[in-house]
């Protein structure tokens, strides 16, 4: 392989990536993966050609590792791009998420919601409001007279001289 | 970057670019690898050049790796 150039009897491997295509900062996350299975040296000029040496630890395969490092490459690639694109929406749900608990001064959308509630409430007619009022008046007044004593609870007192259901 | 040793003075020495590897990086690797063996550090114009001084036993060339491993953590971290 062209990128990949072994060392004999040393077993060591110099990679050469070109940093228009993998950023300095996707190397070294490509890199960081295979700390605990070799040593890794990244060299040369992160704008013309970016080398990689990779030394392997108690007889790893560093052919092997080389291979691997390209795929961790393109892996990290991906994640750098899908990290910037969803940006705006991860930081929009951040905001909002903290916003909840803070007062209307530091979220303005609170406040908007507010005035539509509040706008919402005095254009509600005021026959529905007399009708409730009625209804909640009725109903206090059967609970008042309640001359069956139906809404009283049980007391030993009042199961005095009652008969014991049978069992 | 590259390693040398010298092994009659137990002494490793790395050259250390500064385009790639951030100033932050290279001191906190410094500080971390400072508590398991002596580490002098020189500027030399955006270059460094570190030494680190171990025992007649120890692996030097290893020792210069093991230090190019503590870098990646921090370029990877800081």
């Amino acid at each position: 392989m062209k990128n990949i150039e072994l060392v004999e009897g040393e077993n060591k491997a110099i990679v050469s990536v070109n940093p228009k295509v993998f950023p300095l900062e996707v190397v070294f996350c490509a890199a960081y993966v295979f700390v605990d299975r070799a040593y890794l040296i990244v060299d040369g000029d992160p704008e013309k050609e970016l080398k990689v040496i990779i030394k392997g630890r108690d007889g790893e395969d560093v052919e092997k590792i080389s291979s691997e490092f390209f795929n961790q490459l393109l892996n990290y690639s991906v994640y750098i791009l899908q990290a910037a694109r969803n940006q705006g929406v991860r930081e929009a749900i951040i905001r909002r998420a903290l916003a909840t608990n803070l007062g209307e001064d530091s979220y303005p959308g609170e406040k908007i919601l507010k005035k539509k509630a509040n706008e919402i409430k005095v254009k509600r007619p005021e026959k529905e409001k007399s009708k409730k009022l009625k209804i909640s008046e009725k109903e206090k007044e059967l609970l008042l007279k309640d001359k069956k004593e139906i809404a009283e609870p049980w007391s030993e007192k009042k199961a005095k001289g009652l008969k014991k259901p049978k069992s | 970057m590259c390693i040398k040793t010298n092994k009659q003075k137990g002494l490793t020495i790395i050259k250390l670019k500064g385009k790639i590897y951030p100033e932050e990086a290279v001191d906190a690797a410094i500080e971390k690898a400072g508590k398991k063996f002596e580490i002098k550090k020189q500027h030399k114009k955006e270059n460094y050049i570190i030494t680190l001084k171990g025992s007649k036993k120890t692996n030097l060339e290893l020792l210069g790796y093991e230090f190019a491993n503590y870098l990646l953590y921090f370029s990877k971290h800081l």
